[in-house]
């Protein structure tokens, strides 16, 4: 891993579009910037850890209900379109 | 009939899949199924959110809205991932990264929302029999 020391208003370069700056560091948090290409998503790294989480078990669920499901909700019938 | 869908990162976990196609919602129904072109097996089960929830909202991050040029709400369609617990088990629906559709380009986003009060685990208040 590459380690940089930065301070406050400072930046970093990734590649050609992207800069990080750090902007405030408040007793142990560090707020930063990141100036990015919208095509470049940027998250944090541990809700993004549990979106891919929650997207696996989503796709591993589908087969589970694979009879057309009915689901009642005050009288609308649910059903899934798609049996796999 | 089907919509084409693409998503140009891919989505978390698939993110070597870029090409889907989104199930119609069937009559009186609210299940539709995002499935994989390129491999049929990653298929997930998606819906509204305001047939559930009805209070619930999505901001939009300027990147985000920017990468699937949308200009006014009207234009995309916002749909949530939903996890089944086992064949019987309680439904679960992906509240902080609703996917959201470009209806007129078919470019698709899953969006991991600011808003740290939204749960990836939101229990459906629906009663499963079958």
């Amino acid at each position: 891993m590459l380690v940089l020391t930065r301070k406050p208003g400072e930046s970093i370069v990734v590649g050609d579009n992207v800069v990080v700056t750090v902007l405030e560091v408040r007793g142990n948090q560090i707020r930063l910037g990141v100036d990015a290409h919208h095509s470049i998503p940027v998250h944090r790294a541990e809700v993004y850890q549990q979106v891919v989480a929650e997207n696996q078990a989503a796709v591993a669920s589908i087969d589970l209900r694979s009879e057309a499901l009915n689901v009642s909700i005050g009288g609308l019938r649910l059903t899934n379109p798609d049996p796999v | 009939m089907f919509q084409r869908v693409v998503f140009e990162d891919g989505i978390p976990g698939f993110c070597h899949l870029t090409e889907f196609e989104l199930s119609d919602t069937p009559e009186g129904g609210v299940f539709r199924v995002l499935r994989s072109l390129e491999d049929p097996e990653v298929a997930v089960a998606v819906a509204s959110p305001w047939s559930f929830f009805p209070d619930y909202s999505a901001e939009l991050s300027e990147p985000d809205r920017a990468g699937l040029a949308l200009s006014v709400a009207g234009e995309a369609l916002l749909l949530c991932p939903v996890t089944f617990d086992g064949d019987q088990g309680p439904i679960h629906m992906n509240l902080r990264a609703p996917i959201v559709i470009n209806r007129e380009t078919g470019q698709g986003r899953q969006i991991l929302l600011v808003d740290q009060n939204l749960p990836i685990r939101a229990l459906l208040p629906i009663n499963v029999s079958s």
